[in-house]
């Protein structure tokens, strides 16, 4: 039901949700694209900036290393940091980018960039990946772009359509899906009192705002709701994602992911280390690491791992040395991603830091370039263009190139 | 007949007899003659009703409360109701946030402060400033941000000033030119960069936590000096003063102050969108705009002078009500398109059709949420419609307090009308929350038209 194919793009009813969505398309620009056998999208999204050395890249026993220790993982050559031991054993089906450098050293604009692709420029919005992927991928009675734990980033000119679903608190967001579905009854009430007035103003806008209370009338009852509802899940289940919000956010993602949503982005925060990095990101790694490789073991059990991208990210990496209050500072620099799933390759390291971790000596990756890879995956030209809402068009990505190694 | 002659002609008496004959002046007659020319028959005017629920909302961001729609029914004159709305608090309050949203979005990049260039216009709008003044303030601003409220602009904007500046008071968009000569526009990557440098001497100093100093430093005019875009260059060491007093004289500034209102009011610009004059986006009704921009420099860009103008003319009161969608009709305003609510307008709205007070103290939250970081827009452009179906669901729980009163008065405190033989029928068992809810959360409570 999620294949991606071009005659969608090219007569389907996609961007028929909203007519600008429509007008967005810019047909005649269609270039060709591989076949990619990914559907859907899993982004940890590391809030805060993670640091590599103590992550992905350790570097123990020189001076910029810290005590964090590293260890061995199921794909020869790659070594991770102790904390991690789960995601370790799984690392087969994992690469590490550890050559990704940026200009962007501030938490938003750093954000912006690992979101979109493209740096920030205020009033000239680029939609985030969720966004684009919202927009590639067919129509379905769920939504498509879902954030958990934070509110995301936005759409820009792809439009409202593709807004992303932030589920912040999924307690709330249950609680206000069956507020509205006890009041199915009075939304169809109020889509009959409506009629008049439509059809004195035919309108697209009206068109557009009768369809989604359509479908907010039918997602009252939809497997996305039954989705968010973590009750359901048999108990045995859930311990193994653990108690804690990103274990939970992780199941959720997973029964999301089940009942037909293409991307979430999983947020977890905590990891602007400048005081104690050490102590901390071990804390971090230790509550990543179980319910992280317990996401990826029922995808794979499920069988939906090889068409689900899987994304570790933060906004950028963090300084090789070490400050006075035993923490490490921004280093948009020398900044670390890990991908796995949908076509990726697995148990590779792209790019390389110097013996102290200050520098790309290897391989260098640009955002853009790592975007260009995530959507060579879908099968999505990196080249594609989009026509934006103050004229001109934008391309898929600011000029990257696809990761060879990866794919 | 006799009576539209005489009034012409007294209008071009009144006008200063500039021409010998004109052959139509003032919006209705341009209108008119362009229809007559398109064979195109306009809409009805609308009633006294609707009239009143677009002034409240385009003057104070608000409908009509149930005893204001009375009294007016009960006593239809109009110009005095626009006098009357223009002399409270909320014109300008309502007209700040409008203006703030335009030039600085609803963020505040760069520590800018969004409340005080807010309090600025609020205080610029109450005082009725004249626009050119205001448009002066804001681009040649020097200050420090938590206090000299009109410097946040420029400082919000000061990535690329130019391209805002130009957006914003000339209705033109650079933003092409930056990189490239513009596809089908005159402009070229020398313009940018010519338009670009009158912002060279711009620094930013922190002064203290969230506050900045903005100024410009002397030391930095050595280079080439800038070039507006007319060719004229700076005669004084104040770059931005010199790139004020020539925007705000020339005619683009004219044109773009005069369709922004028209815009505000009509929900559609003469150039729509409205800051993107280009030789490709020729104005639907060029002597219209002509006309109005004329009025605003004869009328020294005073800001009231125009609302009056614009909201006593037919054009303003022409019905919504169409048959199949005529894009030709709407380029020509032969009737009225349909605006979507802002979440200030939104919100004040709910808050005075419905008695909610513990609503009314959440309106920062509720317009952060409708408004949604997810929407890193620019919007100089327009007020489009931008609705999730997550923002819907939001609205459809929101916990709205039915007031107490009949059908009647449930329909004219929240739609300013009564309800239909049809919607009688309807209502008719209903209990008065499933009909307030059913109102506040329909398509005619949501749009302005």
């Amino acid at each position: 039901m999620c294949t991606i194919n071009r005659r969608h793009f090219l007569g389907g009813s996609l961007g028929g949700f909203f007519a600008y969505a429509l007008r967005n398309r810019a047909d005649s620009l269609f270039a060709q694209e591989s076949a990619g056998r990914a559907k859907r999208c899993v982004v940890l999204w590391m809030n805060g900036g993670p640091s590599q050395l103590d992550t992905f890249d350790p570097k123990p026993g020189v001076e910029t290393g810290g005590p964090t220790k590293a260890i061995e993982t199921a794909a020869r050559g790659v070594r991770i940091a102790e904390s991690l031991p789960e995601i370790a054993r799984r690392m087969k089906r994992l690469s590490v980018v550890r050559s990704i450098a940026s200009k962007e050293g501030d938490h938003l604009r750093g954000q912006y960039l690992f979101h979109t692709g493209y740096p920030l420029v205020e009033g000239f919005g680029h939609p985030a990946l969720g966004s684009m992927v919202s927009k590639e991928t067919p129509e379905g009675k769920v939504p498509k772009y879902v954030t958990l734990g934070a509110a995301g980033f936005g759409p820009a000119y792809l439009g409202a359509a593709h807004a992303p679903f932030s589920v912040e608190d999924a307690g709330q967001a249950l609680e206000s899906l069956r507020a509205i579905a006890k009041k199915r009854e009075r939304i169809r009430f109020l889509r009959a009192l409506d009629q008049e007035f439509d059809a004195a103003h035919s309108a697209d806008v009206l068109t557009g705002r009768e369809e989604m209370l359509r479908k907010i009338e039918e997602m009252s009852d939809t497997p996305f709701v039954r989705a968010l509802d973590l009750s359901a899940e048999p108990s045995r289940e859930r311990e193994r994602y653990g108690t804690s919000p990103f274990g939970q956010r992780c199941l959720t993602a997973r029964r999301l992911l089940e009942a037909g949503v293409h991307f979430v982005e999983i947020h977890q925060d905590g990891w602007d280390t400048h005081v104690d990095n050490f102590s901390a990101v071990g804390n971090q790694c230790r509550l990543i690491d179980g319910p992280w490789a317990a996401l990826m073991d029922d995808l794979e059990a499920r069988g939906l791992l090889d068409e689900t991208v899987l994304v570790w990210m933060g906004e950028f990496g963090r300084t090789p040395s070490i400050n006075a209050r035993n923490g490490r500072d921004h280093y948009p620099r020398v900044t670390c991603a890990v991908v796995g799933g949908g076509g990726i390759a697995g148990g590779r390291v792209v790019g390389e830091t110097d013996r102290l971790g200050a520098t790309v000596v290897k391989d260098p990756v640009t955002v853009p370039d790592l975007f260009a890879t995530l959507f060579s995956c879908f099968g999505l030209d990196p080249k594609r263009r989009f026509r934006t809402e103050f004229g001109g068009t934008a391309t898929l990505t600011d000029g990257g190139t696809p990761i060879r190694a990866l794919l | 007949m006799i009576s539209r002659t005489s009034a012409l002609l007294l209008l071009a008496l009144l006008g200063g007899g500039a021409s010998a004959a004109p052959a139509a002046q003032g919006i209705d007659p341009l209108l008119a003659e362009k229809w007559e020319e398109t064979e195109l028959r306009p809409a009805p005017l609308g009633d006294d009703a609707e009239f009143l629920r677009r002034l409240s909302l385009d003057l104070i961001g608000r409908v009509p409360t149930i005893d204001e729609l009375k009294a007016f029914l009960a006593k239809p004159d109009r110009a005095a109701k626009i006098d009357e709305l223009l002399t409270r608090p909320e014109y300008p309050r309502f007209w700040s946030e409008v203006w703030t949203a335009m030039l600085n979005g609803y963020t505040g990049a760069f520590d800018s402060q969004r409340d005080a260039l807010r309090f600025w216009l609020e205080k610029s709008f109450r005082e009725n400033v004249p626009f050119d003044r205001m448009a002066t303030e804001l681009i040649a601003a020097s200050g420090v941000s938590s206090v000299d409220g009109a410097v946040n602009f420029i400082l919000h904007n000061s990535v690329e000033p130019a391209i805002k500046v130009s957006r914003s008071f000339l209705g033109i968009r650079l933003d092409c030119a930056r990189c490239h000569d513009h596809p089908f526009d005159r402009w070229t990557q020398k313009n940018y960069d010519d338009m670009a440098r009158f912002f060279a001497p711009l620094q930013k100093e922190p002064v203290s936590a969230g506050s900045t100093r903005v100024r410009d430093n002397p030391d930095l005019t050595g280079g080439a000096k800038p070039r507006f875009l007319t060719g004229a260059q700076p005669v004084t060491s104040r770059w931005r003063e010199d790139l004020a007093y020539f925007i705000t004289t020339s005619k683009p500034f004219a044109r773009t102050f005069a369709n922004r209102l028209w815009y505000h009011f009509m929900g559609r610009g003469i150039v729509d969108p409205p800051d993107d004059f280009n030789l490709k986006n020729k104005p639907s009704v060029p002597k219209l705009l002509d006309f109005l921009a004329d009025e605003a420099t004869a009328r020294n860009f005073d800001v009231r002078a125009m609302v009056r103008l614009i909201c006593s003319s037919d054009a303003y009161r022409r019905s919504s009500r169409h048959g199949a969608r005529d894009p030709k009709a709407e380029a020509l305003f032969a009737y009225r398109v349909l605006k979507p609510l802002s979440p200030e307008q939104l919100f004040d709205s709910l808050s005075s059709a419905l008695e909610a007070p513990e609503f009314r103290r959440r309106r920062d939250a509720f317009i952060r949420t409708f408004v949604g970081r997810s929407f890193g827009e620019d919007f100089s452009n327009v007020w489009r419609y931008r609705e999730s179906v997550q923002d819907v669901m939001t609205k459809l729980t929101l916990d709205l307090k039915a007031p107490a009163g009949s059908l009647d008065e449930l329909y004219l405190r929240i739609l300013s009308r009564a309800p239909s033989a049809r919607e009688r029928d309807l209502c008719r068992g209903r209990a008065a929350g499933d009909v307030a809810f059913a109102l506040a959360n329909s398509n005619e409570f949501f749009f302005n038209h």
